[in-house]
């Protein structure tokens, strides 16, 4: 029987329950008011994304904690250190989009995210400190998983007839997150995880892609 | 009971629902904490989409016409 990666078992697992959140993008893309919808969908993603390095950089420091006495802290740590600097000022990205839309960052940054966005950001906190870091693997692994297709998003934004300016977060993504997924799946197949550790990374996923596939979902409603 | 059995009782996997041996090998395997967490959250299992929009639910299959936007 073929023995499966740790990166491959995590993304069959991601896979075999993606199929809503594959839904809700296809709804969201191909919406007939989707040029409306957009910038809404943009504030959405920043809610989530602006989480994303505080994250690392929390489950770096609780693998700093674990060194002495959990064999997988040390491969975690370094991947950490080494893709904080790699997404720190990503989420800024989203916010000069929404600017390009005329939304003034300072504005954004005044709106209250949407509860759906603080339980994805704050579901991983919890594991992170309550449960262990590895989780946020999993978490990774679904946002990093699909990188954007960079054809397709160019092509969208002239058909609905945005400056291709404002996709800019989604195409510079598409070019970055290739190199981003694979990075991940070889510490993944570097870390001695165990069953445990497949069990936190699979529960973190899951819930990763159910309360991601919410918060696309309600900017289309 | 089979997690494929277990998460139809759950609503999550529609009845009739067909699964590579691939995909039903991954379910299968899903350990309880697992499971308990797609019940949890009321997380349908589908390839669904995949084969529908890809022909296959294959590794390496992705719908990359539609991903999801929110990215890292």
């Amino acid at each position: 029987m073929e023995t499966l990666s740790h990166s491959r078992r995590l993304r069959d697992k991601i896979r075999v329950i993606r199929g809503e959140m594959d839904a809700a993008a296809k709804a969201l893309w191909t919406h007939p008011r989707l040029r409306e919808i957009y910038p809404e969908f943009l504030f959405r993603n920043h809610a989530v994304i602006r989480s994303s390095v505080p994250l690392m950089q929390a489950a770096a420091a609780a693998c700093e904690k674990r060194l002495a006495s959990d064999p997988v802290a040390e491969g975690m740590l370094a991947y950490f250190r080494k893709h904080i600097p790699e997404e720190t000022g990503h989420d800024d990205w989203v916010l000069d989009d929404l600017e390009t839309l005329g939304f003034r960052r300072e504005d954004v940054l005044k709106r209250i995210p949407p509860p759906s966005a603080a339980a994805l950001a704050g579901a991983q906190y919890y594991w992170i400190r309550h449960v262990h870091p590895v989780a946020l693997l999993g978490f990774i692994a679904v946002l990093e998983g699909t990188p954007p297709d960079v054809a397709f998003f160019e092509n969208l934004a002239d058909r609905i007839g945005l400056p291709r300016r404002a996709f800019s977060n989604l195409l510079l993504h598409g070019k970055l997150d290739p190199q981003h997924r694979d990075d991940l799946d070889r510490a993944l197949d570097a870390l001695p995880l165990t069953e445990t550790h497949h069990s936190i990374m699979g529960v973190s996923a899951f819930q990763t892609v159910n309360l991601l596939t919410r918060v696309v979902d309600e900017a289309v409603q | 009971m089979s997690n494929i059995a277990t998460l139809m009782n759950a609503g999550l996997i529609a009845a009739g629902a067909v699964f590579s041996e691939a995909d039903q090998t991954t379910i299968n395997n899903l350990s309880a904490d697992e499971v308990n967490a797609l019940i949890s959250v009321s997380q349908a299992v589908s390839t669904d989409f995949l084969v529908r929009n890809c022909g296959s639910s294959s590794p390496g299959a992705s719908p990359t016409t539609h991903p999801i936007g929110i990215v890292f």
